[in-house]
């Protein structure tokens, strides 16, 4: 039983390093944190012909 | 819901960015936007939209919804929001000035309020020159809040026309212009860095940064009131809380801003700020 858990996550390691590892853990992530930094991601949008989509946490953490 | 598949497709042509409070509550009047939420604004910082991902009447977003908020957001239009000072305040070609920007085409929402004129536009439909000449005409002196015009400084050997096409072409720079008012540009508040506009324009502004370290800023009510106190300093032209740094950026007109008032507005504010860096 032990020996199949590790054969499956050996298999979803090969599969994380085919296609992004945040795309195929299903996360959805963010470039930048912090308002402090929206020059530089703005710089980055501007460069690579972007927009620039800011999520406005709810939590205080 | 965000993890959702068609929401990671749709999110993916964007840049990224996570803004926690307090860092959010900056973002929140100024562009119509709510937290929980995703706000979407050009690279130019102009906005886009705004959607809530709070309970409403009809309930929370689903992910379905949200990825189509984000496919239209890829190309809808960016609005510029242009909020001027008229001087003197109450002049009486207000309201010829309003009625004259509100007959532009472009020009979605032209009103007075308090604290000024405010302008709905269509990116480009537009320009401070435009605006300035139109007030000319009607009478009424204005000063731009936002965008932020800032000028600069060319030595002899800067080339301006060169300064004023890199200064267009910065993330930021609503405007750039080399004519008889001097080297210049306008931008919008939110991505004020004047070390990276010195740095396109090849010479110094008149702008100044002053860092606070603020041990208390990361939480608390006191994170609400921080921006909008320092923001009345007269003079004081954007404020970048960093919840990652603990400390805020004051972004003044050099010439203009009276610093012991800043810190004078944090503490009255409730925070206790200490100078750090200046820059």
């Amino acid at each position: 039983m032990r020996k199949l858990a590790v054969a499956g996550a050996a298999l979803a390691i090969v599969a994380l390093g085919h296609a992004g590892a945040a795309e195929e853990a299903g996360r959805f992530t963010w470039d930048h944190e912090g308002y402090a930094r929206l020059p530089d991601a703005a710089t980055a949008a501007r460069e690579s012909g972007r927009r620039l989509l800011l999520g406005l946490s709810g939590s205080p953490t | 819901m965000l993890d959702a598949k068609e929401v990671r497709e749709a999110a993916r042509p964007f840049a990224r960015i996570l803004v926690r409070v307090p860092e959010a509550y900056a973002l929140l009047v100024p562009y119509e936007a709510v937290r929980p939420g995703l706000l979407v604004l050009d690279a130019d910082g102009r906005r886009v939209a705004a959607l809530p991902l709070v309970e409403g009447p009809k309930g929370s977003p689903d992910a379905v919804a949200v990825a189509r908020f984000l496919r239209d957001a890829v190309s809808a239009p960016a609005m510029e929001r242009i909020t001027l000072k008229v001087v003197p305040p109450a002049a009486a070609g207000t309201s010829s000035l309003v009625a004259a920007l509100a007959g532009i085409p472009g020009v979605e929402k032209a009103e007075a309020g308090k604290d000024g004129l405010s302008v709905v536009a269509r990116a480009g439909a537009l320009s401070p020159t435009v605006v300035s000449d139109l007030a000319k005409q009607a009478g009424a002196g204005v000063e731009f809040v936002e965008p932020v015009p800032v000028a600069f400084s060319p030595g002899k050997s800067t080339d301006a026309l060169k300064a004023a096409r890199a200064l267009a072409g910065s993330a930021g720079t609503w405007y750039a212009s080399d004519d008889d008012g001097g080297l210049r540009a306008w931008v919008t508040a939110l991505l004020l860095d004047p070390r990276r506009l010195e740095e396109a324009a090849g010479c110094p502004s008149d702008l100044e940064v002053r860092r606070y370290d603020l041990p208390s800023v990361s939480t608390g009510p006191s994170g609400m009131r921080i921006s909008p106190a320092v923001r009345a300093v007269p003079g004081v032209l954007g404020v970048v809380p960093s919840l990652a740094s603990e400390s805020l950026a004051v972004i003044g007109r050099r010439e203009r801003v009276r610093w012991p008032d800043v810190l004078a507005a944090l503490q009255a504010a409730g925070v206790q700020a200490r100078e750090g860096e200046r820059r």
